[in-house]
């Protein structure tokens, strides 16, 4: 297998924090709407700019680090969002929450885990044999 | 209950347009990075793919003045399975017992996850 540059797994802070900036200012934009304001509004704009940063940094970064590490990780913002929303709107976090952000998080590294070995060159072929069989 | 079919529409969406972006860079053949972008702007498939990307978020906004963050986020999940799916459907991807495991865990986590919190 070829030795590509990879880049350390703390870069992911940078879409991380990116995507929950975004999730904040789309909240931000949904209050201004439901207090009668316009949907073109200043919140909106802010998120769309970070929808598309975070689309181009993650494109950046898939291309030098591998995807089998990269999913998994990311899924945690199904966890901090849960708190991101309880710092800055005050919202309740119950068990039934954390219970769910976690099968959710689970879930992305499972899919995460066979896209290793169904991505084009995710892993040796040496080892091919331990490849799942295709299902459907 | 609009709110949710807002929010399922905006997941049906993000995800078709995936759909069309994958369709779209597969008829680009180039490894120059920059020749790769100018010649996305040219593909039809493409711009159809960013077209719902940029119409998606509207309907997210729109479901985001009435109703909590952390609910609205929870279906962002669901994107996973229906792109799992499509990719099976349209693309002829992959699907292993992992999709299939994780597929089952990310709708029973949304279930639980909003169990006690959606009142439609």
């Amino acid at each position: 297998m070829k030795n590509k540059k990879t880049l350390p797994l703390p870069v992911l802070i940078i879409p991380l924090t990116i995507m929950l900036s975004g999730q904040v200012f789309a909240k931000m934009s949904g209050n201004y709407i439901s207090s009668g304001g316009s949907f073109i509004n200043l919140y909106s704009l802010i998120s769309y700019i970070c929808l598309i940063s975070r689309g181009f940094i993650w494109i950046f970064i898939i291309r030098k680090m591998r995807l089998v590490y990269a999913y998994p990780l990311m899924s945690i913002n199904y966890i901090l969002v849960l708190f991101v929303s309880k710092i800055f709107f005050d919202e309740r976090i119950i068990g039934s929450n954390l219970i769910g952000a976690g099968l959710i998080s689970l879930g992305v590294v499972l899919i995460g885990l066979g896209e290793k070995w169904t991505g084009k060159d995710a892993y040796p072929s040496s080892k091919r044999s331990a490849r799942p069989r295709r299902i459907v | 209950m609009t709110v949710y079919i807002k929010l399922l529409a905006m997941v049906i969406l993000t995800s078709f347009s995936q759909i069309f972006i994958k369709i779209g860079s597969r008829k680009i053949i180039t490894n120059s990075g920059l020749v790769f972008l100018i010649k996305s702007f040219f593909n039809y498939y493409i711009i159809i793919g960013i077209t719902l990307v940029i119409f998606a978020p509207i309907l997210y906004f729109s479901a985001l003045s009435s109703i909590p963050l952390n609910i609205a986020f929870s279906i962002n999940g669901l994107a996973y399975i229906l792109v799992i799916i499509l990719g099976r459907l349209i693309l002829n991807e992959y699907i292993t017992l992992y999709h299939i495991i994780g597929g089952v865990l990310i709708f029973a986590g949304f279930l639980i996850w909003n169990m006690g919190a959606v009142s439609l």
